[in-house]
This record gives structure tokens, sequence and C-alpha cells, in this order.
């Protein structure tokens, strides 16, 4: 029985996103100062912080030196061991959303396709020389160009400034991560039209083995589960009040029910508002998609209503967090044996 | 990582052999390399570990994805060993023993990786290969041969019910030759041949106009002249402003010209869509014929007939199937499958895939003719080779579920004969006898008597 070790990226896009998700989640990191390596969360006692690189979190967790994470899809794909001992715990955190895409220079007006790579390495290769590809991302990238049929290649290992490589010359094409391929057009590349390795956003992995052998940190990784996924869906929903009169608070909800699809996540919620009068006036509350509010105050409109107001809400719980469920299920095989899966 | 106070478990997908399967192992590779000897194969061994390129040439890359592959310490990038026959190829072009029939055999260990996403991802992969090469013959009943040697390893080994499936890469390629399609849109086809024969032609017709093969536009003659022209004058404006100049780029590695002469290939080799669509047609029928040996073949050169194309096509195919008739080959063993047609890369004429029968539909192994081997590992002439491998460990499997006799050792006990030394006399008798007999001692000291 120990603390749950919480491995963060220390730095970047993903030491943004995770610090914002988790203060939205009311699981704010109290860093002691910016240098220091380690922090914790002050409303969940059993968890300790660490703040690492993040191309190290999957390797860490791996080796059972922290026990979950926050990192990259693309980075967990990369370095995981196979069937190691890391699991998913959440597949999609919303933030850090980028590509990885391959990217030739622009004026190689005849490859646009990855069967035009293949024939380029061919070509290459019958003058004696191999492609050169520069990436971080050596595993991901060997099999989708073996899958995709180019196979005379020699991977150049480069940590920063990817970019650059075709034009200093010690590259012919980058396999690169990218957001939105701004830097990749501004560098003279352009990103095959079948070219995309794997999509990615952050998410959150976790060592099985641990969590399936100490009940406290698993308990701890299903409290954090739960506040990131109630969030998480809440960030969808809206909350709208609106005053509609009617003869009672049924026959109220009857007319906001007449479009089902306005009616809420779990039906509406009326309750009389008191004036100090007799009053037939009634507050009808739907939990509504964002995506369904403008629809929802036009329903009330036509319903007569009045102080119509929309807010955001902080959590919306379900009856079961998926992910928690999901990761029980993942956890069998480390409970059962010790075995490699 | 597993850390110091835990064993170090095998890696997924390894396993250690024990001796009930090693003994099987051991004495069904005697039996072959006798039946192989009898036929005139003699044994050779190769490295287990080569440079990566030796692979990546034979196989075109198919193999590529599955090499276990890394850098030695010497700076050499090398794989362990996937297949034998690009290695034993080379040992007989090494020795110049390429001009009369050379037969080898060997066998041991290779290694293919399986992404766990794949479907094979939970196969072993470290597995044993016995197999044979027979280099030098073109004619068919070489091919005959090869096969009818497939055939009596099984037989000999007591697996009596063996059957062979038998396709034709050259047919097919040849046929498809005949619409007078792009190598590009030939190799595409016959890459979709597994999809055909399940019959999802819709759905490599839709990848088909995904990539451009088929489209709604009618070209007629004239359009397509002009825009073949009109494409020229493009390049040779490019061409005389020059490509890095007008656009204002680096084209790193490639040179301007070598750009545009590429563009205008790939431009000039498109295809007519009416052609494609009609090799498309003809190819998914032909990979739908299977069935016994003269059935099929009948009815495959019907599919030719009726697409406009002469029968003589699958002539080859008739004289291997005759020939491994002479050779013994009793013919209802022997199927034909239009649509197997894997290993493009280096299969150039029939190939074959062998089946122990009975219910299990495994494949025990497989091979076929590849005439064009030798160049594609760079010796200056193509031998023409053919051969075939056992998935040795899927043999032994197949023979452990068709056998019942057991080889296991009868433990003699102490407290049965009376005392340990009546134990010890009566295991010595039963192994004159030539009975697998041993003690069977206490692990404790309890109870051990004398």
């Amino acid at each position: 029985m120990s603390n749950l070790r919480f491995a963060l990226p220390s730095t970047g896009a993903l030491y943004d996103g995770t610090s914002k998700l988790l203060t939205d989640c009311g699981l704010s990191v109290r860093r002691a100062n910016s240098r220091r390596y380690t922090a914790d969360i002050p409303s969940l006692p059993g968890v300790d912080v660490l703040f690492q690189r993040q191309s190290d979190i999957t390797i860490e967790i791996d080796g059972g030196s922290a026990d979950i994470g926050v990192v990259g899809l693309d980075r967990y794909l990369e370095s995981r061991l196979e069937r190691g001992d890391t699991v998913l715990l959440h597949d999609g955190l919303g933030f850090g959303e980028a590509k990885l895409v391959i990217a030739v220079p622009d004026s190689w007006l005849d490859v646009t396709s990855m069967a035009d790579l293949a024939e380029i390495a061919l070509e290459f290769r019958a003058k004696g020389r191999d492609l050169r590809i520069a990436s971080k991302y050596q595993r991901l990238l060997k099999r989708f160009l073996n899958t995709n049929g180019v196979n005379y290649v020699s991977m150049i290992h480069v940590s920063g400034g990817l970019e650059a490589a075709p034009i200093m010359g010690y590259a012919d094409i980058i396999a690169d991560i990218t957001a939105t391929g701004t830097t990749l057009r501004e560098n003279g590349l352009r990103i095959l039209v079948d070219g995309t390795v794997i999509e990615s956003q952050s998410v959150i992995v976790g060592n099985g083995r641990a969590l399936a052998n100490d009940p406290e940190k698993l308990a701890n990784a299903r409290q954090i589960l739960e506040k990131i996924e109630a969030s998480l869906r809440a960030k969808k929903y809206q909350r709208v009040t609106g005053d509609i009169q009617g003869e009672s608070e049924d026959e109220v909800a009857r007319q906001v029910m007449s479009r089902r699809e306005l009616g809420g996540l779990d039906g509406p919620t009326i309750s009389s508002v008191h004036t100090g009068q007799d009053s037939n006036w009634y507050t009808a509350q739907v939990l509504v998609r964002k995506s369904d509010l403008s629809a929802v105050v036009s329903h009330f409109r036509d319903l007569g209503g009045i102080g119509i107001a929309a807010n955001d809400v902080q959590y919306v719980y379900r009856d079961r967090c998926e992910s928690y469920d999901r990761l029980v299920e993942n956890l069998k095989p480390f409970a059962e044996s010790g075995d490699l899966r | 990582m597993a850390s110091q106070n835990e064993p170090v478990r095998r890696l997924p997908n390894m396993q250690d052999v024990g001796p009930s399967e090693l003994a099987a192992r051991d004495a069904a590779t005697t039996i072959l390399r006798d039946v192989f000897g009898l036929r005139g194969y003699d044994r050779a061994e190769t490295p287990i570990l080569e440079q990566t390129e030796l692979y990546i040439r034979k196989s075109g890359g198919a193999l590529s994805s599955r090499l276990y592959d890394f850098s030695e310490p010497g700076g050499f990038d090398v794989s362990l060993r996937p297949e034998f026959t690009s290695a034993i190829l080379r040992h007989a072009a090494d020795n110049g023993s390429t001009q009369g029939s050379v037969r080898l055999m060997y066998d041991g260990p290779v290694f293919r990786y399986a992404d766990p996403a794949d479907e094979d991802g939970d196969k072993t992969r470290q597995f044993t290969q016995l197999g044979a090469e027979l280099i030098g013959p073109p004619a068919p009943s070489a091919d005959g041969e090869v096969i009818a040697t497939a055939i009596e390893g099984l037989e000999a080994l007591g697996l009596n019910n063996a059957r062979v499936v038998v396709g034709h890469v050259g047919v097919v390629m040849a046929a498809l030759t005949e619409f007078g399609i792009s190598e590009r849109a030939k190799l595409f086809l016959v890459t979709s041949i597994d999809d055909l024969k399940n019959g999802n032609i819709d759905a490599v017709t839709e990848k088909a106009s995904a990539l451009g093969f088929i489209t709604d536009v009618v070209i007629d003659d004239a359009q397509a002249a002009a825009d073949r022209e009109r494409i020229a004058s493009t390049i040779e404006q490019v061409m005389s402003e020059g490509i890095g100049v007008s656009l204002g780029q680096n084209t790193g590695s490639r040179t301007p010209e070598e750009i545009v002469a590429r563009l205008a290939r790939k431009l000039s080799q498109a295809d007519n869509p009416a052609d494609f669509k009609r090799a498309l047609d003809m190819l998914s029928k032909l990979s739908q014929v299977s069935g016994p040996a003269a059935e099929a073949a009948e009815t495959g050169s019907k599919v030719l007939v009726d697409s406009g194309i002469s029968a003589d096509l699958i002539s080859n195919l008739t004289e291997v199937l005759a020939s491994a008739e002479m050779e013994g080959v009793d013919t209802s063993r022997v199927n034909v499958d239009f649509g197997l047609a894997r290993g493009l890369a280096y299969y150039t004429g029939m190939l074959f895939d062998i089946y122990a029968g009975g219910t299990d539909e495994e494949t025990l192994g497989g091979g076929g003719r590849y005439d064009g081997l030798t160049r594609a590992l760079g010796y200056d002439r193509n031998v023409p080779a053919l051969g075939f491998a056992y998935n040795l460990d899927a043999v032994v499997d197949a023979l452990a579920a068709t056998s019942e006799s057991s080889d296991e050792v009868t433990l003699v006990s102490p407290s049965e004969s009376g005392s340990v030394n009546a134990a010890i006399e009566q295991a010595r008798k039963l192994r004159s006898s030539g009975t697998r007999a041993a003690v069977e001692f206490q692990n404790s000291n309890e109870g051990q008597g004398a």
C-alpha cells in the first residue's frame, strides 16, 4: 500500500494542457517551484506527482518507477514494451492533438503518395544510395514504411529541428509530428496524401501490474479518472433554465418534452416560481449538449418562456465511469498471473 | 523490464522446446533428410545472421516488416534469417555450381516478427524450417519433382493424407499482360487477388477508383492526345525555366531533371479505364477457379478463352501437373487454385501450399518457382530455380495429432519393486529390451530406503 505515483510532462504544450485539465477537475497540482520535479495534489493526498520528460514517461511506467502518467499517444506507441506492463487508462484527453506525417520537399512534383515514395526509394537504391528519412519515431515509422512498400530507407535519428533536414541536406524527407502543418509548409515541405502514420492526442497510461496489485493505488487512479471523465463530458453540456407558464408542473413538463430530443440528458426538472401571489409560472431546467443550445432556446421561447439563461457545468457524471470499467477489465491478466501476456 | 528480484521471462511468442517435442522433431528431421537424400539432395548450412539487404532483395520488401533487424557490432545492418532460399541460392552461385542441376537441402530455425495487431500476431516468432532447393532446370518436369518430393516426405513420416494446392503466378501475370495495362495496374490487381477470390470485387473496384485506375470520365483518343500534348508542353516549360528557379525551392538530393522525367513517365503511363476494368473482371473470375487439378485447369482455360485470351497460357501448368503424376503423385492429392498468388516479388511460375489433409487446415509449408531470384540477388544472370520448405514444427504437430504411439519413459517405483536395488534391476531389464525406462526416485529424503 503506497501513494500513486502520477507522472506528468514537465514542459511544453502537454504540460500546459495537463495543468489546465487537472485544475478544471479540481485536482490542481501544487509545485513548490518550477525547478522542483516533485509535487502534490492537495485534494488527493494519496497521489505523488512526478514531472518527467515526455519521452521518458512511458519507459518509467513500463519499468514501474511511476504508476500512471499523461503522455501523447504517439510517444506511448513508439516506446512502450510489447506486451509489457502498460495499459491505456484514458484514450483521449482532448488536448495535444497532432498527426505524425511523412513530408517531402514541395518541389518533388511527381511524389504525392506512399506508392510514389516506394518507387523513389527503389530509384535511389538503383543509384547506390538510400532514401534518408529523418524522424524521432523509428518504430512507428519503420512499420508504416514497410507496410507501404517503402523498404530501402535509412532512418536518420534527429531530436529537434527536423524541418530543416532536407534543406541542410542530412536527410531527403522527414516524418514529424504536426498539429496544423504550417511549419512544414513554411519550410517547403508537403505532406503525402496517404502519409499519416498516426493521429495522436494526450492519453493516460498506467502500469497494469502495479494497479492490479495495490487497491490503494487503484482507488486513487479511479478518483482521477472519474473527475477527468466527468469534467471532459461536462465541456460538451450546458444547463439551460427558463420560466414557463402552465397549469401544473406536469403540464409544463409535458410541454418541454413535446420535443423529446430537447428535453435534456435525464429529462427536465420543473419547480414552481414563488412570486408571493398566486402564480402559474414554473422554472424548467434541462442539461443539453452545447450543439443543441439554440434549438432549446427557441423551443423555450415557443412555449412562451422568459428569463432564459444558459450556464456551463463543471462535471457531468453518468451511472458508471467508463474508463474505470475498462481499466478493471484490462487489469484482469495482471491479477491472474505474473507472466507476460 | 524486470526488476532484479524477478525472473527474466521469455520474449513474447518465443517458446522453449521440451524433450518430447525435440525428440519428435529430431526423428522427423532424420526421416526427411533420408527421403531428400535418396532424391539426390545434399545438405548445406548458411549463417543465421545475414545482411538485411539479402532478405529485402529477395522478397521485394514483403518480409521487411517481419525482420528482426539491428546493427551488429561491426557496423552492418543485419537480420536474423526469416527464410533460407536466398542464402542457399547465393551459396550455389558462389560455388559456381549453377551449370547443371544442383540439389540442396537445409534445416534450422527462422525468425519472423508479427505485430500483435496483425492477423497472425499470436504466432510463434521462431520456428524450424526444413526444405529443398533445385537450382538449374527450367523444365516443368523439375516442378513435378519438387511437388512429388514435398508429398513423399510427408508420406514417409506417416502423414498419408497429405495434399498440395497448386497456383501459378506466371499464368496470372501473363493473362493480365494481354490487356495492355501498366505494371502498376497489374501489381495492384494481383495484390488484390485475395479480395477477388472471396468475391469482394466491389471493395477492389472502390479502391481502384480511389487510386485513379477507374474513372467515370470517358476518355476518347482525341482527348487523350490533347492531354498528352498539354502535359508535354507544361513539362517543356518547367524544364526550360528550371523547376528550382521557377518554384524558388530546394529539390533536395534529386535534380530537377530527375523529378520532371519521372513526372512525365508517371503521366504517360496512365491506364485506359476500360482495359483495366476488363482485366479486373477476368481476374475476378479466374481467382475463384479452384478444385481437383484437371477440372480446375479446364475451367481456368475457359475463363481465359471467354476473355479473349489464348488457353495456351496455362500449358506450363498442365505440364507441371502431368510431370508430378509421372513422379508418382496421386492426382487426387492435387488441387489447383488460380487465386493462390502470393510472394509476387519472387515467384515467377507455379507455387504450392502443403497440407496434412484431414480436418486441420493449417499449412505445413509451401514453395514454388523463382527464376528471377539470382539476378535480384545481384548475380549477372538469371538461373532457373525452385524449391519448398516445411514448417517442421507444424509437421510435428500434425504427426502428434495423428499418431497414437507414445514414447513415454516407463518409471519403475522402488516401493512397488520392493527396494531401490530391485527397481534398478528392473529398469535395466526394460532398457535392454529397448523400452525407455528409469527409476522413479523420491525427491525428498523422507521414505528413501537403504
